[in-house]
């Protein structure tokens, strides 16, 4: 189990495996995650800032009664039309890490979550003119890595009904990129291509709380203050701008026995990374709107499953030739108690439209997210 | 009831696990660009670069004499004239006969020198003669052709072979039987040495290549008998050379060489030649713009030169005519010798081509491999910017060709056609 548990953390913080840059979910810095749980994103991210899985509001970690571990898996199948061509691809990503404990009122945490991630490859043949004359060639041009969220949080009960908590985080990452061109040998043209790696380093601050003002509600409100940000390449600065602020407010009903009822609206100003891309990036604020149903499932090894479904509708921060690519998701998971309930496996799934500059993008992704309370 | 409808979806919940996490990455893909993979373009620049070269020079002599593999027995009219030279300067001079002691040979008989022949593509006739004669002459530098060629007289002549080109199989060991007295008196003569120079004669003319002594099976040796007891085995000397004495180590390049008595010369002003007997080498030194060579990704650089015909001598045969990058670092000021230290192909890959020497037109050379190695390293260029064009058949053809230099007109010199890509800085959307 041990080795499990480091083989994922290790994984977690590894940058995702790629898929095509080609598609609307991976324009600009890359595709952002949303830093929620497996659970969370079953209900289209709408209890998120009450979710202890989701890296959004400090206070929720202490949500976790006992030590924890949380790992999450999240590939994504996804389908790019445009102009009558159309490319599958699939992007294999490990999104989040967290370890968590408390003692009596206190929480503290630490987690790696992918803020953004940038993991693509494209492979386009052609024919180029050299020295006057046309000749076959392949162009490569792909990116591996992430921006990532890594975050030392804290939380306390100041009393039975409010929750606070705050997060420093460092936005670290790198996106190692290859871009060239190849020749076939017998046409005697070299190749050439350009491997660099793109380093981030940044900061922000977050606060936040998770109130329970009665029996039948639960609040989650949190924001996040993003310090500088800076991209450099080799010994080349790309630019300097500042990490994401954003604010988030998640208010939960559960009033009906066995059921939760959550609904969830986030902003974030992207824009804010806008100095860090060239003139060709377009860049957008988001703003996400999330609805979920949670209700109560059979036993099952002594201890309740759940049952999710989810809406979650939101825009994506990098657009397509200055045109914002807009994401509309619905989604559905269980939650399935192991080990006694000493653990929990989470697994949603959800179908995503995503559209922008003529182009249409469809994808499943999965999500499986594994808790252990030891 | 409700909770049997959610048990379902919690028992499909493994599958679907084990689904996702059986899937693979799918990487490739661009049905979406250029649309949605902004600033993945490539430009690619061509560019002419005249002049490309500040330094031409036509360097003779290769390979060194000695090194000549295989060595070429031809004559062609007055055209061209090659003569095989072998050097035996030790030869066996003692002998133990049976149940006897060691004693010097007094008793030679059945002499004959023994050389491999293989033909060089060239049309043969029917009868040939390969002639032996003595060209040892200790008291000079027989090496020298001013020396060598009035050694070859009828009163030297030591022995002939007929060969039949009509039976001849494309390679025949041959053995040219040699005046036994003549020998006899050298190989009881101590100090003495016998040193062969072959020469071709026929009613038309003629070219064989002769395998060189570095074939310890194949190459030449001298077969003498010691013994009318023919259950006494024949003695083989193999070549070898005594001179020239310093440095000591180079006469053990001399046991066989060629003797270029007659040969077209292949040069001319303003021209580059390459090939030809004794082999010419084209020396060719760039100047290339350090832009060029520092700050951009060449695809593509082309060589051109415009060949100038060399009528005459198998006009229309191939000869491949290679580009290699000179290795040579600034110390060496010799360019003679700077044209002898090349790159082997296998490591930085030169071009080359196949030319008739009567061709004419435009030729080029893909040298992209080698401007690599002309770029800055801390600073400073390690070795000139220069290849070298070398003929493949180099001390055993006389094909050659010619092309226009820095001298030349205009529209024929050498030029640099270059296709690149500027600096590239990807990865920034």
């Amino acid at each position: 189990m041990r080795r499990s548990l480091l083989v994922a953390a290790l994984a977690a913080v590894l940058p995702g495996a790629a898929g095509a840059q080609g598609a609307l979910g991976l324009q600009g810095y890359g595709y952002p995650t949303g830093q929620i749980g497996s659970a969370a994103l079953a209900l289209g991210g709408a209890n998120a800032e009450i979710d202890p899985a989701s890296a959004l509001n400090p206070a929720s970690i202490g949500m976790l009664s006992r030590y924890s571990v949380y790992m999450q898996y999240e590939p994504e199948f996804r389908t790019t039309r445009f102009g009558g061509a159309s490319d599958k691809t699939t992007t294999i990503r490990f999104p989040a890490f967290m370890l968590a404990g408390g003692f009596g009122r206190f929480t503290a945490g630490l987690s790696a979550t992918t803020l953004l991630d940038r993991s693509w490859t494209n492979i386009v043949s052609d024919s180029q003119l050299v020295g006057g004359e046309m000749i076959p060639s392949t162009l490569t041009a792909a990116s591996a890595g992430a921006l990532t969220d890594a975050r030392f949080a804290a939380s306390y009960w100041v009393s039975p009904k409010l929750l606070v908590g705050a997060g420093l985080s460092a936005l670290i990452g790198q996106n190692r990129v290859r871009f060239g061109r190849t020749f076939p040998d017998s046409t005697g043209v070299g190749d050439v291509v350009q491997s660099s790696t793109i380093n981030f380093s940044g900061s922000a601050l977050s606060a936040g709380v998770v109130w329970i003002p009665s029996d039948a509600f639960v609040v989650g409100l949190s924001a996040r203050s993003g310090g500088a940000l800076e991209a450099t390449q080799g010994e080349v600065t790309l630019g300097e701008g500042n990490a994401p602020s954003r604010y988030g407010l998640t208010l939960a009903y559960t009033g009906i026995p066995n059921t939760t009822i959550s609904g969830r609206f986030d902003h974030t100003a992207w824009s804010k990374m806008d100095a860090l891309g060239g003139p060709q990036m377009s860049t957008f604020d988001a703003n996400e709107i999330g609805l979920g149903l949670e209700v109560l499932g059979p036993r099952i090894g002594g201890a309740p499953s759940l049952a999710r479904i989810g809406v979650r509708d939101r825009t994506l921060p990098f657009g397509v030739n200055g045109d914002k690519v807009s994401e509309r998701g619905f989604s559905g998971g269980v939650g399935i108690p192991v080990a006694r309930g000493r653990g929990q496996i989470d697994l949603s799934i959800q179908r995503a439209t995503r559209s922008a500059g003529g182009a249409s993008e469809k994808a499943w992704n999965l999500s499986i997210g594994l808790g252990i309370r030891p | 009831m409700i909770r049997r409808l959610l048990r379902a979806p919690a028992l499909l919940a493994f599958p679907l696990a084990l689904l996702a996490g059986a899937c693979t990455e799918r990487l490739d893909s661009a049905a979406g660009c250029p649309a949605l993979c902004p600033g993945q373009s490539l430009e690619i620049l061509d560019t002419v670069i005249d002049p490309a070269i500040v330094l031409d020079t036509t360097l003779v002599g290769y390979p060194p004499v000695g090194f000549e593999s295989p060595l070429l027995l031809a004559a062609r009219g007055d055209t061209l004239d090659v003569r095989p030279i072998v050097r035996f300067d030790s030869l066996a001079r003692l002998w133990t006969p049976a149940n006897d002691t060691l004693q010097p040979i007094t008793r030679v008989d059945s002499v004959s020198l023994i050389v491999r022949l293989a033909k060089t593509g060239l049309p043969v006739a029917a009868t040939y003669f390969i002639d032996a004669y003595d060209v040892g002459d200790t008291t000079l530098v027989d090496s020298l052709p001013a020396t060598l060629a009035p050694l070859f007289v009828a009163g030297r002549l030591l022995g002939s072979l007929e060969v039949n080109g009509a039976t001849l199989g494309d390679t025949a060991t041959v053995s040219i039987p040699l005046d036994t007295a003549r020998l006899r008196a050298i190989i009881t003569t101590p100090g003495q040495v016998m040193r062969f120079g072959l020469r071709l004669r026929g009613a038309t003319g003629g070219a064989f290549w002769i395998t060189p002594s570095d074939d310890q099976t194949n190459g030449p040796r001298l077969r003498y008998r010691v013994s009318p007891d023919t259950l006494v085995a024949p003695f083989v000397v193999r070549p070898n050379s005594f001179t020239p004495r310093e440095p000591s180590f180079i006469a053990n390049d001399f046991p066989d060489y060629n003797f270029v008595a007659t040969a077209p010369d292949v040069r001319a002003p303003g021209r580059v030649a390459v090939g030809g007997l004794p082999a010419a080498r084209g020396y060719l030194r760039f100047d290339l713009p350090r832009w060029l060579l520092d700050s951009t990704a060449v695809l593509r650089a082309q060589l051109e030169l415009v060949q100038d015909p060399i009528r005459g001598l198998d006009d229309t045969s191939k000869v491949v005519i290679r580009a290699q990058l000179g290795i040579a670092g600034w110390a060496v000021t010799d360019l003679h010798r700077a044209a002898r230290l090349t790159a082997g192909p296998a490591f930085y890959v030169g071009d080359s081509i196949v030319v008739a020497p009567g061709d004419s037109g435009v030729r080029r050379f893909e040298i992209n491999a080698l401007l690599s190695t002309w770029r800055l390293v801390d600073g400073r260029q390690p070795i000139p910017s220069a290849i070298i064009l070398r003929s493949e058949g180099e001390g055993y053809t006389p094909l050659a060709a010619r092309f226009f230099g820095l001298n030349g007109p205009a529209a024929l010199r050498p030029r640099l056609r270059v296709s690149y890509v500027p600096s590239i800085r990807f990865g920034q959307p």
